[in-house]
């Protein structure tokens, strides 16, 4: 750690010198380090924050304007609180740091906090505040063993009165969140929409992972609105003690759920009691989700509830489509895939969906309970299928986390209706028409793809997958034929170095030859990670091998590449000239 | 931000942010430039010759086969190949986008977060 700071301090040192820098010493427990480039006349400011012990804290913008960073010095913290910030982005100054005691987040505008552990912390481990935050997010944290919720910002009692400034929370943006042995990943509010406080509009809850929660199963409870939850893997290692009739999404308002996989645990996927911002209406859509081996509770619950409609709130439909739930149990509850309540003159359309081996004793129906009081007709139920055990198989529910993926020749596949999903549980193309349940039938890896990985030895399931759906969709769409070599730059190495091994593929012909167009890289400085190859801008490039004379008509070329970074340089980001014959090349220039 | 078989300054805009999908193409007298599935512009003019033995590189310009102009940028992405229309242009992007999502997905349910070294 010492070596690391030191480095910092070297490296500030040059930039000092080289930039022109003016170190400033601020009164809260850190100091700013202003830069100049002039060479493109920007000038940025860079906080140093906390000692890695105690608390650190930064109550306003100071000197800092929006687009600066705060960086958080690598340590444990007891507390923190930042607040009164807009546009700042809080980063560790090296790697990470853990806090052990709960950080504040208050009136926030247009930040982001990204790559911070919570660990044992007695109580809440992040606390919103103020009146109103938005366009804040969240990304990269760990938390392990925090008692009470992960997120809450169920306190600060903010009235709505139909503007996003009444607004608690507004777009909002929680990323990559794993938690272990904590609370709910998210108190939005202890009431309900009557209440008439705490409302969240336009929030995005996206890969997520949760094991052995702390809670009966809420992780996202409130009253929202556009809640956009999608890629959560919610499992569990043993019985949960905590029992409740609620759901991991467990909302007062209206959602968007997908691709989202709860096993062993209790309380349903989603419980949502249905409303919408009349000023945004938007309906409820639950699909391409998988329950399994839950413990208790059906799937999804939906239902329309009078109460929570007044100046701001009307009623909205929902759809049910495309879920998987197979050997649910439901410790003498319920667990059927859907559990529809009151639904006056609204529509709940419930298709695709699939229910295997799941133990409903007090009902009769396994995929929907309909407790609607005849408020729901029945006939926006058709294409489901439910089969009281899994023999013969219909999917694959082996391993310790079942693909579910439909078995060759199963009478699931193909019949589904479409309901104009794009794809599956695992981002795979769904057919036309689709198969019911949650993944659409998958005969194995594209040939082409599995090439390239076996070569690549990517070993990463999910990588695996978006390789292959690459393959798959270029083929659908026209495009695989007229390219001659793509280069998707994935890898799951731990080093660098294994990355630039695992890049250097090309996915058209990934043989290790120069003739196959594979790369050679002169590395340089550069560094390659899952996030791509960050070039070094004075020595390093990839040589492709690929010569388009002789190997494309001068009439009909193409080239292309994907840019992750803003950097404002005229460099040449692909391609190859001849003096002043431009051959193939993206070179940004700007103005 | 682009160039093609012509001469100077053939398909060539200026660029505001770099950040994004590009795509150059072109066939017969036309080339196009793409970024993030979005027309940048158009020209038209008769090709030039490809030139013999000449490599294409990433992350610099291979000038004669000689390396220069070297990119800082971080990439993730790249191919090259025969001449693409707006159609298969849109579709590509789309497809390179989609292939995004995916990769960020899969490392994120894997471990939580993602390396980077």
């Amino acid at each position: 750690m010492k070596k690391m700071l030191v480095m910092f301090f070297l490296f500030c040192l040059f930039i000092e010198l080289a930039v022109g820098v003016k170190k400033n010493m601020n009164p809260l427990n850190g100091y700013i380090i202003h830069h100049h480039d002039p060479k493109t006349g920007r000038y940025w400011s860079n906080l140093i924050l906390g000692t890695g012990s105690g608390t650190f804290s930064k109550t306003s913008m100071g000197t800092l304007v929006s687009g600066d960073t705060i960086f958080i010095t690598d340590g444990s913290y007891t507390g923190g609180t930042l607040s009164n910030l807009t546009g700042i982005v809080i980063l560790p100054l090296t790697s990470r740091y853990t806090m052990t005691g709960k950080l504040t987040l208050s009136t926030l505008t247009s930040c982001k906090l990204k790559n911070v552990n919570f660990s044992s912390i007695t109580g809440t481990a992040i606390q919103w505040g103020g009146t109103h935050n938005q366009d804040d997010t969240l990304q990269n944290l760990y938390g392990s063993n925090v008692t009470g919720d992960f997120t809450n910002s169920s306190n600060m009692g903010t009235t709505y009165a139909g503007t996003t400034a009444t607004l608690t929370l507004y777009r909002t943006v929680y990323d990559s969140i794993k938690l272990d042995n904590c609370g709910a990943l998210w108190l939005g509010s202890f009431g309900q929409i009557f209440n008439g406080n705490n409302f969240i509009d336009s929030a995005v809850v996206s890969r997520i992972v949760i094991t052995n929660t702390a809670t009966e199963g809420r992780q996202v409870n409130g009253v929202f609105f556009r809640l956009n939850a999608h890629d959560w893997y919610i499992s569990r290692t043993n019985t949960n003690p905590n029992s409740g009739d609620v759901g991991a999404i467990f909302i007062f308002g209206n959602a968007t759920a997908y691709r989202i996989y709860q096993q062993n645990e209790k309380g349903y996927i989603m419980r949502a009691y249905c409303a919408t911002l009349t000023a945004t209406t938007r309906d409820v859509y639950f699909y391409d989700n998988i329950k399994t081996q839950g413990q208790a509770f059906g799937t999804v619950s939906v239902r329309l509830d009078n109460a929570q409609f007044g100046t701001y709130t009307s009623a909205c439909n929902s759809y049910i489509l495309n879920n998987t739930g197979t050997n649910n149990q439901d410790a003498g509850y319920i667990a059927p895939m859907l559990v529809l309540g009151s639904y006056p003159t609204f529509h709940c359309y419930v298709k695709n969906n699939l229910g295997i081996n799941t133990k409903q004793t007090s009902q009769a129906s396994q995929i929907v309970q309909n407790d609607s009081g005849g408020t729901w007709s029945t006939s926006d139920s058709t294409n489901n299928k439910y089969y009281p055990n899994n023999v013969p198989l219909y999917i694959d529910t082996t391993g310790t986390k079942p693909t579910m993926n439909p078995i060759v020749n199963s009478p699931i596949i193909g019949a589904g209706v479409n309901v104009g999903l794009s794809t599956d549980h695992y981002m795979r193309p769904w057919n036309s028409p689709p198969s019911i349940g949650a993944v659409e039938y998958f005969s194995g890896l594209d040939a082409d793809a599995k090439k390239f990985i076996d070569s690549a030895s990517i070993t990463n399931v999910g990588l695996q997958t978006a390789i292959d759906s690459l393959v798959v969709q270029l083929k659908r769409n026209n495009v695989w034929g007229p390219l001659v070599a793509i280069y998707p730059m994935v890898a799951d190495a731990n080093t660098s170095s294994g990355c630039f091994t695992q890049m250097k593929w090309n996915l058209k012909d990934p043989r290790n030859l120069d003739a196959a167009f594979r790369i050679t890289f002169i590395q340089g400085t550069a560094i390659a990670s899952d996030t791509g190859i960050r070039w070094d801008g004075t020595t390093s490039y990839a040589d492709t091998h690929v010569v388009p004379f002789g190997l494309l008509n001068k009439d009909s070329t193409s080239c292309g590449v994907y840019i992750l970074t803003n950097v404002s340089e005229n460099r040449t980001d692909i391609g190859g000239t001849y003096i002043c014959n431009r051959q193939l090349r993206v070179k940004n220039s700007f103005a | 931000m682009g160039a093609f078989n012509g001469p100077s300054q053939f398909g060539f805009v200026l660029n505001s942010t770099s950040a994004g999908f590009y795509v150059n193409a072109r066939i017969v007298s036309r080339a196009d430039i793409y970024k993030n599935g979005t027309s940048q512009a158009n020209t038209t003019g008769t090709s030039t010759a490809l030139q013999s033995g000449l490599k294409i590189f990433i992350g610099a310009n291979s000038e004669t086969n000689v390396a220069q102009t070297f990119s800082s940028k971080q990439m993730a992405f790249a191919f090259i190949g025969r001449g693409l229309d707006a159609t298969q242009t849109a579709a590509l992007t789309s497809t390179v986008n989609n292939f995004q999502g995916y990769v960020e997905t899969a490392f994120s349910m894997a471990s939580g977060t993602r390396k980077k070294f």
